[in-house]
């Protein structure tokens, strides 16, 4: 039995493990609602009232034999753990506030005496540099991939380590990402519009 | 309805208290800014598209425009992403004055991105670089360049302005080594101001 004295972050990994068995699973769900609500539907009842009841009995009935519902009510619960998992509650102001980085920096295992938030400064320096030489170099497309490579790895950078999303709340990064998926998704519609009018 | 809450004993509900409000000053702002990670996809959407149907158009803009102004304007904005850092690293450390020492540095590096932004569109403009259909001598470039560095400069302004009301309220004593969220959340509006000017200076400047 899971103790309901201790924090989240201080549970066993039994401990977490008992507590998503006590998750009820959509095969766990009650049945048997929609045939209570009929027991206490009254003789007079209204069309909508006799729709709603109706309508409870035909989504039970999808739910215990379809499958497919099945599987949406466990893709439900799965999300739903999913934004759990990633909800930190901090419990002082020093948690939920950026920790106070070094003034070393280490990098591919070796140690340099410059702060982190300098070290990430000179990255983005060199990458520009590299970016604007490659432009002036290269003429054809071929550098377009790169170019735009580079400008990710540079925004990477810049959300990871000046905005904290390496160290910070996970679920900071799920304000950027979501929106940031629908709108190229929404982009990449708009390629399929034709450019000119068709002449038939 | 099984209650998955968990109890704590552990933490002072004062302190946790604060915790949250931290964090949700923090989230607040994150919301935003998704808010803007749409408005500037858009236009960003707009531009690409300009960029794949009219190459010629683009190229005719870059041959006639160099790329070092920008160049040296985008390290301007970078270093202020910087000097914005090491003031939040001087205030965690309790140091108000050197938080506003980088914070101003921010503030006049931000001014001066925005001057030199003026001065290239005044560039553009006498070669043929307009907002109007009619007028633009690149096919439309000028409408779908113009909109989001203008609408990116006006957050660059709105930023600067931000940044000295931090340094004022850091002038008062409104910051301390335990609380300076106020510092942090404007740092984040910054930085995201500096990572769409990462992806418009290569969109826009070099492909």
């Amino acid at each position: 039995m899971t103790d309901e004295t201790k924090n989240p972050q201080e549970l066993s990994n039994a401990e977490v493990e008992d507590l998503a068995r006590s998750v009820p699973r959509p095969d766990q769900y009650p049945t048997g609602q929609a045939e209570e609500a009929a027991a206490q539907l009254p003789p007079d009842a209204t069309a909508a009232e006799q729709a709603t009841v109706a309508a409870l009995e035909v989504t039970e009935k999808i739910s215990e034999e379809s499958p497919v519902a099945q599987a949406w009510d466990q893709g439900v619960t799965a999300v739903e753990v999913a934004i759990e998992s990633l909800v930190q509650v901090p419990e002082t102001p020093a948690e939920a506030q950026v920790h106070v980085h070094g003034d070393t920096t280490v990098l591919f295992g070796r140690e340099y005496n410059i702060p982190v938030y300098t070290a990430v400064f000179l990255g983005l320096g060199a990458l520009t540099v590299l970016e604007v030489v490659l432009a002036e170099i290269i003429t054809s497309n071929v550098k377009i991939p790169f170019l735009l490579g580079i400008a990710i790895a540079k925004a990477v950078l810049v959300v990871l380590f000046y905005m904290h999303l390496r160290e910070d709340n996970r679920l900071f990064a799920l304000a950027l990402i979501l929106p940031l998926a629908i709108a190229t998704l929404s982009a990449l519609f708009l390629l399929a519009v034709p450019p000119v009018s068709y002449s038939f | 309805m099984t209650d998955m809450s968990i109890k704590t004993g552990h933490a002072d509900p004062v302190d946790q208290h604060e915790a949250i409000s931290i964090q949700n000053a923090k989230l607040a702002m994150w919301v935003y800014l998704a808010s803007e990670v749409v408005i500037f996809s858009v236009f960003i959407a707009a531009y690409v598209l300009f960029r794949i149907r009219q190459p010629e158009a683009v190229k005719g803009v870059h041959e006639e425009v160099g790329v070092y102004l920008v160049t040296f304007n985008t390290f301007l904005l970078l270093t202020s992403s910087w000097a914005m850092v090491m003031g939040l690293r001087q205030i965690q450390r309790g140091n108000r004055q050197g938080l506003n020492f980088w914070l101003g540095i921010t503030a006049l590096l931000g001014t001066i991105f925005v001057a030199l932004q003026y001065y290239e569109y005044q560039e553009l403009a006498h070669i043929g670089v307009t907002l109007g259909m009619n007028s633009d001598l690149f096919s439309g470039f000028g409408m779908r360049f113009y909109t989001p560095t203008a609408f990116h400069g006006l957050h660059v302004i709105i930023g600067v302005i931000w940044c000295l009301l931090v340094m004022r309220h850091a002038a008062r004593g409104g910051y301390s080594a335990r609380n300076y969220v106020g510092v942090e959340v404007f740092g984040l509006y910054w930085h995201f101001v500096d990572v769409v000017w990462i992806l418009l200076f290569t969109l826009i400047y070099l492909v």
